[in-house]
């Protein structure tokens, strides 16, 4: 991708961000950088700085310095612009327990300064989105707690935002609430939304997002693609493999084989881990077969993205 | 039974807020402020020293009690409520009436806190001579029973809803209803009769007319028996008790959140929502939304409206009362107008140092902070908001002012006529108005936006903007007197009256402009 056609996607870039509260620096130098459609994936552990970028680019909170921008606009000097473009859904955020649903929505539709003749068709749409079309004369104090975080996402998205940041959406849900969180999250992705997503559930991320950032401390350790973090932790891709046979013979052949980079028994299994991310691993496996060894599973080592967490921050969370 | 852990953990929490220390002084400060205020309204011979002294403490600490203690009491279970702790306290073994007592035991203790401020100045009395230790025993007895009594006002209203306002303005409302309660009760139980009428119970000038009688022999009055201190004592034990029974049953039914009941919504639909023109309504009320979303955030729920309404009727119930019960001169009539005025001020400031709480403390503020509207509409629509709250009660209050001043005295405000002739007393007390009513929007606004909380911030904003004009105006005098400039220090008083609307208006200007503004330049209230 050219820098010109880069900068053109571009939803969010920060440039060496930082805040200050007192003597704690919450940021430090934050290079961030999300592209257009990204569904992408903030990740770090409490105190790390997350929820402080998030307020930083929903114009909440001033930088102490640095720069940050949401499709061009910078944060500080257009704020109003940038308002008009983001939905924001912090971790902890209020209702008015005693109004409706409807009037809920209609009062931050007012906010956003929509028409009112626009209001009602939106308000109908985004219940329908979150699912919930038939609460719409609730009290918004009798809505489960569930109910409640769908509903903060229907506000979220009443103005029709490009950029979403969702700090914690899924925090205090049940698994069925937090799943059907996610697949409202994949189909506003597929609706071209930009969505920053911050969450402890990095299972869930890893399942949701195509990009990640982790940072701790207030400085930025990994940003990219899910798989490139997974690479990172690793020399070479992890196999596992079961054999009918000798274990012994399975071994003796793979130790033949220039492309392993390392060999080890675990129970009844053999750990393979190869040379680079370049080997055909498919080789490996017809050595096995031509060496006349009974392959009953030979699968990829899946390194979860907790994995990913705990070996990048070692060191920054203890 | 009182729990021990309860008011332990409470006294750690307490003693690492600095408003706990603040308070103290400022119950010292508001105790010296009434102290010297009433000393200055009566000419005492120097022989009579120290028995006027000893009954200027007296009134002075029960003053503090009745408005200080259910105010310091409201938020104690109200708290407990907002944030969810009640609930943890009740999966415990504890029971509602062991919650109660032990926050009843800790107001006290903060209480008996408070007072020890006011100890310095008890001493003085003692000194000069002339209190016996009857005196002492039974001004003893009055501030203790006072002392329950408003604390447990206070305690009922903390237990009868989880917003921090509420519980203050009802604690306020339930603590004139215990005093005139315990004077009607102590006036049963001495004469065998309740009072004869209503203007026994209105015809009080002041608060101080108000605190005179249930001391039973202030400034001027003989002593009276101590059985009267006896009595008092009864009422309020009596009074604490249902007090804590109450808020127990209370807080047992509604540490579970329960949805509104049936019966509830049926009352809101019937009395609080509009039964004809409904469509006309809802239409009405969205525009209003359209055009300030926070504006209409003041006025959409049956709550609001009840205060506003509300509002208006204590006015138009307090001009029927010194309207109906005494025959008043020209000069006391405005006079009781100005008073009500500032009374309202009071219930203003409170109002606009109240601004955003709700949205602060749920994290809603977050939400509305980051939408377009920007802070400018934010600050004019909750202006706007204060305005439309108190439209009605303003309204009766002028027009009850121009009908009484023009069927009375004709256009002259007071009898002594000052440089001014043909002055509009109604434009005067309009202009009044409005410059009150712009002072306190600004202060209190301006201060709910800062950190303090509630009870400091309406303190805050009374004494910016109602107190320190007075006594800027005290020291232009005196700073006339000493300069010696005749023409001047002769001032009518519709001049005095003005210069202090003027200096209202400078003080609201330069805490506006250096911090509601500054506020808004600075990208957001955080």
């Amino acid at each position: 991708m050219s820098d010109e056609t880069a900068g053109q996607n571009i939803a969010v870039q920060t440039r060496s961000l930082s805040r200050s509260f007192g003597s704690l620096t919450a940021l430090d130098q934050l290079h961030l950088v999300v592209y257009r459609g990204d569904l992408f994936g903030f990740i770090g552990s409490n105190g790390a700085g997350k929820t402080t970028t998030l307020r930083i680019l929903a114009t909440f909170l001033a930088p102490s310095g640095g720069r940050a921008e949401v499709m061009g606009y910078d944060v500080v000097r257009q704020a109003d612009s940038v308002r008009h473009i983001i939905g924001y859904m912090p971790d902890f955020f209020g209702v008015y327990k005693d109004m409706e649903v409807t009037e809920y929505l209609d009062f931050f539709g007012a906010c956003y300064k929509i028409p009112s003749a626009q209001r009602e068709k939106t308000i109908g749409d985004v219940l329908e989105l979150v699912g919930l079309t038939d609460k719409q004369g609730t009290l918004i104090g009798t809505l489960s707690r569930g109910m409640q975080q769908r509903l903060g996402l229907a506000r979220v998205l009443i103005h029709d935002p490009a950029v979403l940041l969702l700090d914690e959406p899924a925090s205090g849900l049940d698994p069925r609430a937090r799943i059907e969180m996610m697949a409202i999250l994949q189909e506003l992705q597929r609706m071209g939304k930009t969505i920053i997503i911050s969450s402890h559930i990095l299972s869930e991320l890893q399942s949701l997002c195509n990009r990640v950032a982790i940072i701790e401390k207030g400085g930025l350790i990994y940003s990219g693609p899910v798989g490139g973090a997974q690479e990172q932790i690793t020399s070479g891709p992890v196999y596992w493999l079961r054999v009918g046979t000798d274990l012994d013979r399975a071994m003796e052949v793979l130790k033949q084989q220039p492309q392993i980079a390392e060999l080890e028994a675990v129970d009844s299994r053999i750990k393979i881990t190869l040379q680079d991310h370049e080997t055909d691993p498919s080789e490996v496996l017809e050595s096995l077969v031509k060496g006349g060894t009974k392959v009953i599973e030979f699968r990829e080592d899946e390194v979860g993205l907790e994995r990913v967490f705990m070996h990048v921050t070692r060191g920054e969370t203890q | 039974m009182v729990r021990w852990p309860i008011v332990s953990r409470e006294l750690r929490a307490a003693s690492r807020q600095g408003s706990t220390y603040l308070l103290r002084i400022v119950a010292a400060l508001f105790g010296i402020t009434v102290f010297v205020g009433l000393q200055l309204q009566f000419e005492v011979p120097p022989n009579a020293l120290g028995k006027a002294l000893f009954d200027g403490l007296r009134l002075t600490v029960i003053a503090v009690v009745w408005v200080l203690g259910p105010l310091l009491t409201a938020d104690c279970i109200s708290r407990e409520q907002r944030e969810g702790t009640l609930k943890l306290l009740f999966l415990t073994p504890l029971r509602a009436p062991d919650i109660v007592l032990s926050k009843v035991s800790l107001q006290v203790f903060r209480a008996v806190t408070l007072l020890l401020a006011l100890l310095p100045m008890a001493i003085l009395p003692l000194f000069l001579g002339g209190v016996s230790w009857r005196d002492g025993l039974q001004a003893l007895v009055v501030v203790a029973a006072s002392m329950m009594a408003a604390l447990s006002a206070g305690l009922v209203a903390s237990a009868f809803t989880e917003r921090w306002g509420r519980a203050l303005f009802l604690s306020l409302v339930l603590s004139l209803f215990s005093v005139l309660s315990l004077i009607i009760a102590v006036t049963f139980l001495q004469t065998g009769a309740f009072p004869s009428s209503l203007k026994d119970l209105v015809s009080f000038s002041w608060l101080g007319g108000l605190i005179r009688r249930l001391s039973f022999g202030g400034m001027g009055l003989p002593s009276v028996p101590l059985t009267v201190g006896r009595d008092l004592a009864y009422v309020a034990l009596c009074w604490t008790v249902v007090a804590v029974v109450l808020a127990a049953w209370r807080i047992k039914l509604s540490w579970r959140y329960k949805p509104p009941s049936r019966l509830r919504r049926r009352v809101v639909q019937v009395f609080c929502s509009p039964w004809l023109w409904e469509r006309f309504f809802s239409k009405w009320m969205r525009s209003r939304r359209d055009v300030n979303p926070i504006h209409w955030l003041g006025e959409y729920s049956w709550s609001a409206r009840l205060s506003k309404w509300s509002w208006c009727g204590a006015i138009m119930i307090a001009e029927s009362g010194v309207l109906a019960a005494v025959v008043w001169s020209a000069q006391e009539l405005m006079l009781w107008h100005y008073r009500l005025l500032y009374g309202l001020a009071i219930g203003l400031a409170f109002s606009a140092a109240a601004s955003f709480r709700q949205e602060r403390e749920t994290g809603l503020y977050e939400l509305l902070a980051v939408t377009p509207l920007g802070g400018r509409k934010m600050i004019a629509g909750r202006a706007r908001g204060l305005w439309r709250q108190m439209l009605p009660a303003f309204v009766v209050l002028v027009a009850v002012f121009y009908f009484t001043t023009d069927f009375s005295e004709g256009f002259f405000l007071f009898e002594e006529r000052g440089p001014i002739e043909e002055f509009d007393a109604t434009l005067l007390f309009l202009f009044g108005l409005g410059t009150t009513f712009l002072t306190i929007v600004t202060i209190g606004m301006t201060l709910a936006l800062t950190r303090l909380n509630l009870l400091m911030a309406w303190a805050l904003t009374v004494a910016l903007g109602l107190v320190l004009p007075l006594l800027l105006l005290g020291a232009f005098e005196l700073g006339i007197n000493l300069l010696g400039i005749e023409s001047v220090a002769r001032m009518a008083i519709e001049v005095k009256y003005v210069v202090y609307l003027a200096i209202q208006l400078v003080i609201s200007l330069v805490v506006g402009v250096i911090l509601l503004i500054r506020s808004l330049l600075r990208f957001a209230f955080v």
